[in-house]
């Protein structure tokens, strides 16, 4: 293998230098909680710090530097990131680059082993919390919800697969399944993005790996000839009201950047047509949004409601998504939609982790252009485009998790058959 | 206008007070794309008494008004920010309210709108019912969360006939009862410029700003006001044990202590960094308390040990999902005998100059940092030096703030197992 492909920004804005590795590997349902619980392992001890404590009171005597992984899916493409992030020389007391580069790499290429396994111990350990973690998310009625719902609207696909794994497959992961995803792990693909005022490329031959060439969007979607209507009873006090839209357009599609409009006048603000509505009009909601989902082509819409006005809500926000197909929108809104996101581009950049994730992400996109690109493409988007965008949409899935149990009444007009 | 240049760091912080009495703090970033602005109001849920009639307001009012202040009588605020570009967000706590906004365009419009829209109300009978609804939905929400749930709890317990009794948010009681004329009284005194403080960060110029800013505040007139005090507390608790059930949960554990403000012996500042270098050595993640309890399965990453130590506030909490409630009990007892090494408190004086350092790259981080201390009448900049002088007999003395006779536990079980 060869040093992993790096690309620096160089910027004197942040205090700290950050460097992020990302490593991508298709998700396989057999090994998903491996490669959940893996990142958790790696971060329990190196060999030159055997435990969590010992790596950590390190890191917090370089000044507070910080070590982080995620697991995350882009499509159907698991992300295994481990980032570093430090002073900079000329704010730090003391120069800490070379530590702190170095307790990464050994996160990575030198976990603690015992006779050349991972610790049984440590595995154990990880294991239960990541249970625990799992058990503590079932408290949280929008986890639980969200979860329930995509259940449902992805059934049969692969996306459907939960990246951070399940408690039964987690509880059996054993030293050997998790040196067989450790060793996957290295040998993916990968890419470094650095950002700061020092360049870190002399130390980073230390991170080896193939070059990465992924494919970010997945197209697998099932037909439904009709919109599905579900409810599951939970005990929680609010029900949530979540329906789900297919589009095919996706992060590459010419529609993307009016799709991006269509989701912001639908339910990305203060002034969408779901927080007038259903919020400020009717008072059904405090919390009522839609959320585009670019790598997949879908657009959920979402809201907690009291059980008694689920199907009120719902039938509200089926018909902004009509009036958003309709052109049933200002112009002041379509010129605020576009504001807001050209002011999100733009401060994407006020921050290190958004320069770097902005850089790989437009990278493993191929894109070359500049912010001020996208930036010129978004401004040329016109309210017949973003009309076409939302015409894609199409009503998949009206879900309810509620207290009382719930018996869909309402049908959306464009939908004259209720299955 | 008074600048000041904070070398170690690099940076310019510029602060006025405009003839209205309006606190103007200023850090300008010209290398960002984006401004970060706050107004805040030193009216949070705490502040419940009435200016001038010996009565209190209903709980969850701050909370309430700052839902309202984004009716402008041409339409609602939100619109008229995004039309400058610029996203905006409010949120209330125990000391404050604050309104924000993000731009990288308009700067000055958006700044002027933001004061006048926090130094005018418009309002109505039908528009305030209207929120009730809304409002009692967001308290629904909250009441959904077992976390929010057990620190409210213990908060009822901790205190007796005080506001920090109250959720900020107050309940579906007090919501209800708040009326058109509670919300005006609370607007004319507490949202008046003498308790306002306005923080920009961001690629600005000062002097144009301030003089904007000076022209804005010129053109309206405000009336005489006194604020009124919140009361000091007893130290005595309402209740020191409580159990209670969710039925979406785990079993959690909290434990919170009360002290008088007094406890400080005049320097909050001093004793704030001693308890959080107390608590981060004794209970963070690298104390031996924590991984030798996760080791055992006593705890998880839930666990967590914070304070506030505030002018007119002193409270620690323990707090984390638990299966094995007595023996965590008894080792947070245990601990609190324990002192840590001037080995250990230097590592963790490093590990927050660090991360004071990083947090000035950080708009966000940066506003809310001036913000909390300036309306405590201290200032950042300088917090940093007193944590670099603590001594190792500053944070010896914490444990003392640990008196088992102004504690109170709440154990909630959770139905899901």
């Amino acid at each position: 293998m060869n040093p992993l492909a790096h690309k620096h920004i160089s910027t004197t804005q942040f205090k700290t230098n950050l460097i992020v590795l990302r490593f991508f590997s298709p998700i396989e349902e057999a090994t998903t909680s491996a490669h959940a619980l893996l990142p958790d392992v790696l971060l329990a001890g190196t060999m030159t710090h055997p435990t969590r404590r010992l790596l950590q009171q390190a890191l917090e005597a370089l000044y507070d530097t910080r070590i982080r992984t995620s697991v995350s899916r882009v499509g159907n493409t698991r992300v295994t990131q481990f980032s570093v992030e430090y002073l900079d020389d000329a704010v730090a007391p003391a120069s800490v680059t070379s530590e702190a580069i170095g307790l990464l790499a050994d996160v990575l290429y030198h976990p603690y082993l015992v006779a050349g396994q991972f610790d049984q111990a440590i595995i154990e350990r990880e294991q239960r919390l990541m249970i625990e973690e799992m058990e503590s998310n079932q408290e949280n009625k929008n986890y639980v919800a969200n979860k329930a719902f995509k259940q449902v609207l992805f059934a049969g696909e692969d996306y459907v697969i939960d990246i951070d794994g399940t408690l039964e497959q987690t509880s059996t992961i054993d030293a050997a399944q998790l040196q067989q995803v450790y060793n996957e792990l290295i040998a993916s693909p990968g890419l470094i993005v650095s950002v700061g005022a020092t360049d870190p490329t002399p130390y980073l031959s230390l991170f080896q790996g193939r070059q990465a060439d992924v494919s970010f969007v997945d197209r697998q979607t099932t037909s439904r000839i009709h919109p599905q209507y579900i409810s599951d009873v939970g005990r929680f006090v609010q029900a949530s009201v979540m329906i789900g839209y297919r589009t095919p357009i996706c992060f590459d599609d010419e529609l993307y950047y009016p799709m991006i409009l269509a989701d912001s006048i639908l339910g990305g603000s203060q002034s969408s047509l779901l927080f007038d509505q259903v919020r400020e009009t009717h008072s059904l909601a405090y919390s009522v949004y839609s959320s585009y989902q670019g790598a997949k082509g879908a657009m959920v819409l979402s809201a907690g409601v009291d059980a008694s006005n689920v199907q009120q809500a719902a039938s509200l926000m089926v018909e902004q998504v009509a009036r958003l197909q309709a052109g049933d929108f200002s112009d002041e809104l379509l010129r605020n939609a576009k504001q807001l996101w050209m002011q999100e581009v733009e401060t994407v950049y006020d921050t290190n982790t958004g320069t770097a994730i902005k850089s790989i992400h437009d990278w493993g996109l191929g894109r070359r252009g500049s912010k001020y690109d996208s930036i010129q493409q978004m401004n040329q988007v016109t309210k017949a485009q973003v009309m076409a965008a939302a015409a894609t949409l199409t009503l998949d899935t009206v879900y309810a998790y509620s207290p009382k149990e719930v018996v869909w009444t309402f049908e959306p007009s464009n939908h004259s058959k209720k299955q | 206008m008074d600048i000041r240049t904070i070398e170690p760091f690099q940076e310019t912080v510029v602060s006025h007070t405009c003839a209205s009495g309006l606190s103007v703090m200023i850090v300008p970033k010209p290398a960002f794309a984006r401004t970060y602005v706050t107004a805040t109001m030193r009216f949070g849920s705490k502040h419940l008494h009435h200016p001038t009639t010996n009565t209190k307001f209903p709980a969850g009012i701050a909370h309430f008004l700052e839902h309202k202040m984004f009716e402008l009588p041409d339409g609602d605020a939100a619109s008229q920010f995004a039309a400058l570009g610029a996203t905006t967000n409010a949120f209330t706590s125990f000391d404050k309210t604050t309104y924000l906004f993000r731009t990288i365009n308009h700067v000055e419009e958006a700044t002027c709108l933001l004061l006048d829209m926090v130094q005018s109300l418009t309002i109505d009978a039908a528009s305030v019912t209207k929120e009730k609804g809304i409002i009692q939905e967001e308290i629904a929400m909250y009441d959904d969360m077992p976390d929010s749930v057990l620190f409210w709890r213990t908060m009822h317990n901790l205190f007796v006939d005080h506001p920090l009794t109250y959720d900020i948010a107050g309940t579906a009681q007090s919501v209800d009862a708040i009326t058109v004329d509670d919300l005006m009284t609370c607007h004319q005194t507490y949202y008046h410029p003498t308790n306002t403080l306005l923080v920009v960060v961001g690629p600005v110029d000062p002097t144009q700003l301030i003089a904007l800013i000076e022209a804005n505040q010129a053109s309206k007139s405000f009336a005489q006001i006194e604020v009124p005090n919140v009361p000091e507390y007893e130290v005595a608790l309402r209740k020191s044990y409580d159990t209670i059930t969710h039925l979406e949960a785990q079993d959690k554990l909290m434990i919170a202590y009360k002290q008088s403000p007094e406890v400080y012996q005049g320097n909050f500042l001093k004793y704030r960094f001693a308890m959080n270098i107390y608590l981060e050595i004794m209970f963070g993640s690298t104390s031996d308390f924590y991984e030798r309890l996760v080791d055992q399965g006593v705890i998880n990453d839930s666990f967590s040990a914070f304070s506030f130590v505030e002018p007119d506030m002193a409270l620690a909490f323990f707090s984390g999902d638990t299966k094995k409630p007595d023996q965590l009990f008894e080792e947070i007892k245990t601990t609190l005998d324990l002192v840590p090494s001037k080995e250990e408190i230097q590592i963790v004086q490093q590990r927050m100059l660090g991360s004071f350092i990083r947090s000035l790259h950080s708009l966000e981080a940066l506003a809310h940092d001036i913000t909390n201390y300036s309306i405590l009448g201290e200032d950042v900049f300088a917090a940093i030096e007193v944590i670099q002088e603590l001594t190792v007999e500053d944070v010896k003395q914490i444990p003392a703030f640990f008196d088992e006779e102004f504690k109170t536990v709440t154990m909630l079980h959770g139905k899901r197992h």
